[in-house]
């Protein structure tokens, strides 16, 4: 036996030795879901909807089952939309003034463009990218088998990747105008599985994988109109991609097996030119966040900001770990929106806007046994 | 006229939950353990185990009952494709290295030297690390893997040769 055969031997059965083997599961007939926490369905929901699709037709204007009237959350972040959902699922958007109950078959809120928010429909068997309404209707934009949309800078366009046909690999990617639904711009995408990481002045974000997470297998970035999605070397072990649309930074993860870093990095001369890094032995991995200048990072893990022109850290004032999924997110150049609870994936969950350049954090608000999830501006 | 396909059908129901269930004590761990090794997901390997024995449950009796192990083993594998087949494609959902169920806890008790090994064979293709596992955890012969992921069994032993070739390289990388 060779030695990686014993090393495979032994993590396997170190591994599967984390189910006791006289553990019993809960009952043949049991619901398992219904007790879960809800942030892990709405990521599977939020999966299952980006893949899936329903004719544009079908979609357009359809109405909600109970819009819900505007009304005027106690307490809310400034210009940054979130979700709240509780344990049964239900799921309400805050937006300003605007909140919205969550319509049947809509999942995977993610942006705010236009009027609206950009989210998924799911309806077994279809699925397909949708602009929510304030009213909660909603249309879809873009053909069949699309996914991770993206808004443009300018908040007029979205790109997603477009599947041929349902579960396809390959693909293409698209550009769609908001206003009118056309699509505008097309490329073809590589033979990887493909995801959209993010819309920033220098381009599209374009990440493949082999299968499945971690390792990114190839980067590209493409600017609408050009006729080829460029490819941006990476290094073994490139995990995460994140950026902002006005900003030219684009935060990645790296992993070099016996260190776990994250850069600030922008493309020049096709490659990746890394301004900052971060490297934290402590933490088993590092969650990107950028601010809307691009000039700092959230590490969220190790609650600490970096201010990439400086390499100045700052440690956020929090007690409670942060929830790095879903993300936190800057609200503006020096404040970050972060959600906490007691362990980093449990109840109760805090919302706290945080100084980015003192640390200081002020709660906004407290969700016993609901998850809030923050979203794109 | 009386209608008997009630309680003809209560009493199969009954017969089917006590087989079942009987099934379900037994096996319901090591199908656990089956789907954590493939998906790296505690939470979504619950999941998918419910669901192979749900169905079961909805299609006793098989035709072959001999055959329910790998029955319940080809279930739970074609289920935890189907979930990190979705997952690649909406991975902007989903965190970049922890799967959502990971905890530090049972990291800290594999220890450095296997999470190694457990990030290179994450990065291994789903197939191939299906093989890997039945292999290397179950001990099962290629022609039972070949059978239970519906290929080949030249597919099975090229998928190993290829896998572990691969993760040789990726803990040299990282050494």
């Amino acid at each position: 036996m060779t030695d990686t055969e014993s090393r495979l031997r032994d993590y396997l059965d170190a591994k599967a030795a984390t189910v006791p083997p006289n553990e019993q599961g809960p009952g043949l007939l049991a619901d398992v879901r219904r007790h879960r926490p809800v942030w892990p369905l709405l990521a599977t929901a939020a999966s299952v909807a980006a893949v899936l699709a329903l004719t544009v037709t079908v979609l357009t204007h359809v109405g909600p089952d109970k819009p819900a009237p505007a009304s005027n959350p106690a307490a809310r972040p400034q210009g940054v939309p979130f979700t709240v959902i509780d344990a049964k699922g239900k799921v309400t958007l805050y937006d300003g003034d605007r909140k919205v109950q969550r319509p049947a078959n809509i999942d995977s809120i993610s942006a705010r463009v236009g009027d609206g928010w950009v989210a998924g429909y799911y309806k077994e068997p279809h699925a397909n990218v949708v602009i929510l309404k304030a009213d909660g209707t909603y249309r879809a934009i873009g053909p069949e088998w699309s996914d991770t949309p993206v808004v443009s800078p300018d908040g007029k366009q979205i790109a997603m990747v477009v599947h041929e046909k349902r579960g396809a690999d390959s693909g293409r990617l698209a550009v769609f105008d908001v206003a009118s639904g056309a699509e505008v711009a097309t490329v073809p995408l590589p033979k990887y599985q493909t995801a959209l990481s993010g819309w920033n002045s220098t381009g599209i974000w374009i990440n493949s994988h082999d299968f499945g997470p971690p390792f990114i297998e190839e980067l590209r970035v493409w600017r609408p109109g050009t006729p080829e999605a460029q490819q941006v070397p990476i290094s073994k072990g490139t995990s995460a991609v994140a950026t902002r649309p006005d900003t030219a930074t684009v935060a990645i993860t790296t992993d070099s097996g016996k260190k776990q870093c994250i850069q600030a990095a922008s493309l020049k001369d096709g490659r990746l030119e890394v301004e900052r890094e971060y490297c934290d032995s402590r933490v088993q991995a590092a969650y990107p966040v950028v601010s809307t200048d691009g000039q700092r990072l959230l590490h969220s893990l190790a609650k600490v900001v970096i201010d990439v022109p400086t390499g100045k850290t700052t440690k956020l004032k929090l007690q409670n770990s942060i929830v790095t999924w879903p993300k936190p997110i800057f609200e503006d150049a020096t404040h970050v929106l972060v959600v906490t609870s007691p362990k980093g994936y449990d109840f109760p969950q805090q919302l706290h806007r945080c100084d980015a350049l003192t640390g200081d954090c002020t709660l906004l608000r407290t969700e016993k046994n609901k998850q809030i999830v923050l979203l794109q501006p | 006229m009386v209608s008997i396909s009630g309680p003809v059908r209560a009493l199969a129901r009954d017969d089917a939950q006590t087989a079942v269930s009987a099934l379900y004590q037994q096996h319901w761990a090591g199908l656990l353990r089956l789907a954590v090794l493939v998906m790296d997901d505690r939470q979504a390997a619950e999941d998918v185990v419910q669901e192979a024995f749900t169905n079961l449950y909805r299609h006793w009796p098989l035709r072959e009952p001999e055959a329910v192990l790998g029955y319940l083993r080809t279930a739970v594998l074609n289920r935890s494709r189907s979930v990190l087949r979705r997952r690649r494609v909406a991975r902007l959902y989903i965190p970049p290295h922890q799967a959502p169920n990971a905890s530090a806890e049972s990291d800290a008790v594999l220890g450095e030297e296997r999470l190694q090994v457990q990030r290179a064979l994450q990065a291994l293709p789903t197939r191939t690390r299906e093989v890997l596992v039945l292999r290397y955890y179950l001990d099962l012969p290629f022609a039972e893997i070949a059978q239970l992921l519906g290929i080949g069994e030249s597919s099975a032993r090229s998928n190993a040769s290829r896998g572990l070739a691969t993760l040789t390289d990726r803990l040299k990388d990282i050494r």
